[in-house]
């Protein structure tokens, strides 16, 4: 009985001032791969499902180390996160944010789907897929090959195998 | 060490120079398959497989997306104006045959297909 009673006296300090803490949303630390230091709310950091569930796993003690993000990129990824923590924020305001937000040239789109597919972060990795997609649609095939810098590697009788194999495709 | 030095001052003047020649070269080369077929699962399955005339690249990359988003009233002529659930079938078929030389996660996703054939078929 004294065990349990001392026990008692020990366990509720201490899950008072564990509820303390996670009702405060701690702050996180982060280290993009150029060696800079991000802190971060915990709220805007757990948008990636990948820091969530260090966090979970209480692997998000000390800085956590993301070594696929460098500085730039993970500041604009960032930006994204906070942007979207209010989930009751303007519908119209953050559809005018995230269009501002993606409007960005082609090596910078690449940094962010990278990240965003390594951090997964579903609606960022959406957007910016949704923005290359958008480059695509509607375009010939001149026009994408301009736009990406592909190479066509295909010989005359090649490119009309697949034409053929997919007529109800290239069809007018 | 002088010689390393030089070589990557050379290194870093060439870069600069063709900086921008390589980064929309690296674009579509550098993301992976996974990544370029998924931004193709947000385009019509008609403008996916359009893609595949782009380059060899596209071509595997195409047969990996794991959606299927067909309209029949954007489908061409020719195919709507025959028997409309034949036509779609071997449309199907046809994503099917490519789908399976490369990818077994295309088999995964059969029964995505499955009640999309049948509300044709009892339509």
């Amino acid at each position: 009985a004294i065990q349990s009673s001392r026990f008692s006296c020990v366990g509720f300090p201490l899950a008072y001032i564990f509820l303390a803490c996670k009702k405060k949303s701690m702050a996180l630390k982060l280290k993009s791969s150029d060696n800079k230091i991000f802190e971060v709310e915990e709220l805007v950091a757990v948008q990636s499902e990948t820091i969530k569930s260090l966090v979970e796993d209480g692997c998000a003690n000390n800085v956590i180390p993301l070594p696929n993000v460098d500085s730039k990129t993970l500041e604009l990824v960032l930006d994204w996160c906070k942007n979207h923590v209010d989930v009751k924020l303007d519908e119209e305001k953050l559809k005018e944010y995230e269009d501002k937000f993606i409007e960005v040239d082609l090596a910078v789109l690449y940094d962010l789907l990278m990240a965003a597919n390594y951090l997964n972060i579903k609606d960022l990795l959406n957007r910016a897929s949704q923005k290359v997609a958008d480059m695509l649609k509607g375009k010939k095939p001149e026009q994408i090959r301009e736009t990406f810098n592909i190479v066509n590697d295909f010989s005359p009788e090649e490119e009309e195998e697949i034409r053929k194999e997919n007529l109800w495709a290239f069809e007018e | 060490m002088k010689e390393q030095c030089r070589e990557t001052k050379e290194k870093e003047e060439s870069l600069s120079e063709s900086e921008e020649e390589e980064e929309r070269l690296d674009f579509v080369s550098s993301v992976p398959d996974s990544i370029l077929s998924y931004i193709l699962s947000f385009l019509p399955t008609r403008e996916a497989v359009l893609t595949s005339i782009l380059s060899s690249r596209w071509r595997t990359v195409r047969t990996l997306v794991p959606t299927l988003d067909l309209d029949q009233g954007k489908l061409s002529k020719t195919f709507v104006d025959q028997s409309s659930c034949t036509t779609l079938g071997d449309i199907l078929s046809n994503l099917w045959m490519h789908a399976s030389q490369y990818s077994s996660q295309f088999h995964a996703h059969t029964e995505v297909a499955y009640p999309f054939i049948h509300s044709v078929i009892n339509s």
